[in-house]
C-alpha cells in the first residue's frame, strides 16, 4: 500500500495544492489577528466576548480551517478519483496488474492523509505564530496557558480528522454522479452544515468524539461502497 | 504443455443495456505471430480488445488469454501483456522517461531498459520535456514504447500507427516484425490502414457487426483476391460467411 501511495504522489502534480494550503494558512492567520483585534477596534461593543478568549478564537479558526480543508479534500478527490475513473484515464489505470481496490484505497489514503497532515501543519503554523506574537505583543485579553495550548491542539487534530472524513463522504456522493461539481458542492454543504452544528455544541470534547465516530462510520461505508463500484466497473 | 494459442475466444457475446455489440465471436491468435484485426468503425474491434484485457466482462462465451481465463486471471494476464487501447493517455506533466518509469513501477518490473525502448520507437532525443509538449506522432510512439517496455508476451494494439507519418509507420512495422522474430512476442493489432495489415500480419481476422466472420492467412487471401486486401475487405464487410 505504501508503494501505491508513493506512486500516486509521484504521478500527480501536488504543487497547486501546496500553494493552496499556504495561501489558506496565510489568510486564516490574518483573519485570526483580525478577530482577536475586534474587541480593541470597537471597545463600545458589548457582545464580543467570544473574541476575547483564546479557546473561542482557536475553535473558530479550527472550524473555518475544517471547512477549507474539506473543500480542498473534495477538489483533490475530484481530480484524483472522479476524473480518473470517469474519463479515459480509467483504461490506463485498469491496465496495471494491481488490484483495483488497492489502487482506489491508495488514492483515498493519500487524499485523507494529505488533508489531515496539511491542516495540522497549517494550524500549527498559524497558532505558533499567533501565540508567539501574543507572548510579546498581546492583542487578546485572555491569559495564555498550557491548558489552552492543549485544547487548541486537541481541537486542531479533531477538526483535521473531520475534514478528511467529510471529504471522503463528499467523494462518495460525487462519485455516484461521476461529477466533479457534485463532489465540491457536497463538500461545501457538508462542511458548512457540520460547522453550524459543531458551533452549537455545548461541550466541544464530547461533540468532537461523537462527530468523529459518526463521520468515521460514514467514511468506512463510503470506502467499501466505492471499492465495490470500482471492482465492477467497465470501461 | 503450453497452449499454442495466445488468444482464443469461443462464442463470445457482449451486450450493453440489452443490445448485443459482440455476438458469437470466435477467434484464435497463434503464439509468436502477428494477427491483423480488421473491421469498420463500430464493428467491435476495441470492445473485443477490452474484453481480452478484462476492462469489460463478457456477457457470455469463453475467453482465454495466454492460456488463462480473462476474468479469473486478469491481473496475471495484464502483467504479461502490453496494450494500447483508444487514444493513449499519459501523465502530461512528466517526461517520457518518467512516464515509462512509473509504468514499470506499476508493472512491478525491474531492470527494464527505458533508453533502449525509447530508441526502438524513435524517441531517443526527447530529453526531459513534459509529454504535454509532444506531437500526436510522438505520443503514438510513446504509447507503443509503454506497451513494449516491460517485454510482454502479448501485445494488444488498437490502431497503433494512428497519427504517425509514413516514416513512423514503416519504423513501427519493422519494430513489430522484430519483436515477433527475436522476442517471440504475439501481436494482435487493429488498423484501418489495410496496406499495413497486409505487410505485417501472419493472419487476418475480419469482424463485422460484432462477429469475426473470417480468419485467413495473407497467402490464402491473395489466392482468392488477387487485387489485394482492399477487395477482400470490401467483399467480407458487405456480407461474408460466418467463422466456424
Amino acid at each position: 500500500m505504501n508503494k501505491l501511495i508513493s506512486l500516486e504522489w509521484k504521478r500527480n502534480s501536488m504543487r497547486s495544492y501546496h500553494t493552496g494550503v499556504f495561501i489558506s494558512g496565510a489568510l486564516m492567520l490574518g483573519l485570526l489577528y483580525l478577530l482577536a483585534a475586534i474587541p480593541k477596534l470597537d471597545p463600545s461593543e458589548t457582545d464580543l466576548e467570544m473574541f476575547m478568549s483564546y479557546r473561542s478564537l482557536a475553535g473558530l479558526t479550527n472550524i473555518m480551517l475544517m471547512v477549507i480543508f474539506t473543500i480542498l479534500s473534495a477538489v483533490m478527490s475530484a481530480k484524483f478519483v472522479i476524473e480518473e475513473y470517469a474519463g479515459k484515464r480509467a483504461i490506463l489505470l485498469f491496465s496495471y496488474p494491481v488490484s483495483r481496490q488497492k489502487v482506489l484505497s491508495a488514492k483515498m489514503c493519500m487524499i485523507f492523509l494529505y488533508t489531515v497532515t496539511a491542516m495540522c501543519l497549517c494550524g500549527m503554523a498559524i497558532f505558533g505564530i499567533f501565540f508567539g506574537t501574543e507572548s510579546v505583543f498581546q492583542i487578546c485579553s485572555d491569559t495564555l496557558s498550557l491548558a489552552t495550548i492543549l485544547y487548541c491542539s486537541f481541537s486542531l487534530v479533531c477538526d483535521s480528522l473531520l475534514a478528511g472524513v467529510w471529504g471522503m463522504i463528499a467523494l462518495w456522493i460525487g462519485f455516484g454522479k461521476q461529477s466533479v461539481t457534485v463532489t465540491i458542492v457536497a463538500a461545501v454543504m457538508i462542511s458548512v452544515v457540520m460547522c453550524q452544528i459543531m458551533a452549537m455544541t455545548l461541550n466541544y470534547f464530547v461533540g468532537a468524539v461523537i462527530f468523529l465516530a459518526v463521520g468515521s462510520i460514514g467514511a468506512v461505508i463510503a470506502w467499501n461502497n466505492l471499492k465495490t463500484n470500482i471492482a465492477n466497473m467497465e470501461v | 504443455m503450453q497452449n499454442e494459442f495466445a488468444v482464443q475466444t469461443k462464442n463470445l457475446c457482449k451486450a450493453f443495456a440489452g443490445k448485443e455489440v459482440i455476438h458469437d465471436c470466435t477467434m484464435s491468435v497463434k503464439r509468436g505471430t502477428i494477427y491483423g484485426f480488421l473491421g469498420k468503425n463500430g464493428a467491435g474491434k476495441t470492445t473485443v480488445f477490452k474484453i481480452l484485457l478484462g476492462l469489460l466482462k463478457p456477457t457470455m462465451g469463453e475467453v482465454s488469454v495466454l492460456g488463462m481465463d480473462s476474468c479469473k486471471n486478469n491481473l496475471e494476464i495484464l502483467r504479461r501483456t502490453g496494450s494500447m487501447i483508444e487514444t493513449p493517455i499519459f501523465y502530461e506533466h512528466l517526461s517520457a522517461v518518467d512516464n515509462l518509469r512509473l509504468h514499470l513501477d506499476y508493472m512491478e518490473v525491474k531492470g527494464a531498459d527505458i533508453t533502449e525502448t525509447l530508441k526502438m520507437v524513435g524517441l531517443s532525443n526527447v530529453g526531459t520535456g513534459a509529454v504535454s509538449t509532444f506531437s500526436l506522432g510522438m505520443r503514438g510512439r510513446l504509447a507503443i514504447a509503454r506497451a513494449i517496455v516491460h517485454k510482454p508476451e502479448l501485445l494488444i494494439l488498437d490502431e497503433p500507427v494512428n497519427g504517425l507519418d509514413p516514416v513512423g509507420i514503416k519504423e513501427m512495422r519493422e519494430l513489430f516484425c522484430e519483436l515477433v522474430k527475436n522476442h517471440k512476442t504475439t501481436i494482435l493489432l487493429s488498423s484501418h490502414i489495410l496496406s499495413e495489415i497486409d505487410r505485417t500480419a501472419d493472419r487476418i481476422g475480419v469482424i463485422v457487426n460484432g462477429n469475426v466472420v473470417q480468419e485467413i492467412s495473407p497467402q490464402e487471401m491473395k489466392e482468392q483476391y488477387p487485387n489485394g486486401l482492399e477487395d477482400y475487405f470490401m467483399e467480407i464487410t458487405n456480407g461474408g460467411t460466418y467463422n466456424e
